[in-house]
């Protein structure tokens, strides 16, 4: 038995004690981070982007002048 | 002292951060982590959540200074194994996992004289059976086992499958999951200190997560433990690091 160390008294709530072992779990156990997985390369999706963005900004074709 | 709005989940993580950090600072020659806890005073019940929780992680200081576990930090982590309630794992692939932990830690508390020998847990499913993917994330969970001395099927599986391990690092590393990364780099680091070289340059790893990582002492202790590992696996990289 030791003694070196006086620890607290468990909770005295059987469902406190079953929070404690449920948190505990839940922190030695981390699963890996709810986040999208890697990015992926799309290059069509890159050629619909940059063709629309070149009709956007290529300038108007020029006009003729009204002649009198 | 804990607000009382304070979740039993951040008291113990609070708790967590605490006692890593004293783990960390012993790493660095700073004491030992039973330091934490005052002689005369009753260790609260979340320190000794997060010491159980940590496991073979606390007496990692001692196993790096190439003795036998540290009498003290030995007795307080049966003492937490002791008085906190055994976790209860939502599921049994969780169940397995804190079984291999505790395994860890009676192993080394066996060797401190706290402990008597317990059978060894089930074997983990291996990257055949679950997919690189799934088992990466399962060894990021068993990286407590990731230490120099502690010999199992589990480090068995990490020298066998080190790709599957690199792969894991990499795909924690582009989906920012860089608590995971620092898991597996460890893992990969122990992989090197038994004379596997790694797939992965592990150096600028451990600094990308250093630098953008989310800054938690546990998980400077894990980045710590690998660079410990890394430099018994380079020990004139080490030499020549601390020169300069």
């Amino acid at each position: 038995m030791l003694t070196q160390f006086r620890t607290e008294s468990a909770s005295a709530s059987q469902s406190a004690t079953l929070a404690e072992a449920e948190t505990l779990a839940s922190l030695m156990v981390e699963d890996e981070a709810v986040v999208s997985d890697a990015p992926t390369y799309l290059p069509e999706a890159a050629g619909a982007s940059l063709l629309a963005g070149l009709l956007l900004t290529s300038p108007k074709p020029p006009k003729e002048k009204p002649t009198r | 002292m804990p607000f009382a709005e304070t979740s039993l989940r951040e008291q113990y993580a609070a708790a967590v951060e605490r006692v890593a950090g004293r783990t960390l600072d012993a790493l660095r020659g700073g004491g030992d982590p039973a330091a934490l806890v005052e002689p005369d005073a009753a260790v609260p019940r979340p320190l000794l959540a997060a010491v159980r929780l940590l496991g073979a992680d606390l007496l990692a200081p001692s196993l790096f200074g190439g003795g036998e576990p540290d009498p003290a930090t030995a007795a307080l982590l049966a003492e937490a194994r002791r008085v906190v309630p055994a976790p209860a794992p939502p599921s049994e692939q969780a169940a397995l996992v804190i079984a291999w932990q505790d395994w860890a830690a009676g192993r080394l508390l066996v060797r401190a004289g706290h402990a008597e020998a317990a059978p060894r847990p089930a074997p983990l499913p291996g990257p055949e059976d679950l997919g690189w993917q799934a088992w990466s994330v399962r060894m990021s969970q068993l990286s407590v086992l990731a230490l120099p001395t502690l010999d199992g099927p589990v480090h068995d599986a990490a020298l066998a499958h080190a790709l599957a391990l690199a792969r894991g690092t990499v795909r924690s590393m582009l989906r920012r999951d860089l608590t995971t990364a620092a898991r597996l780099a460890r893992w990969l680091a122990w992989t090197e200190a038994e004379g596997r070289r790694s797939r992965l340059d592990l150096e600028p790893v451990l600094d990308r997560i250093a630098l953008a990582g989310d800054g938690s002492a546990r998980t400077g202790l894990e980045l710590a433990l690998a660079r410990r590992l890394l430099d018994r696996a380079r020990p004139s990289d080490a030499e020549g690091g601390r020169a300069a």
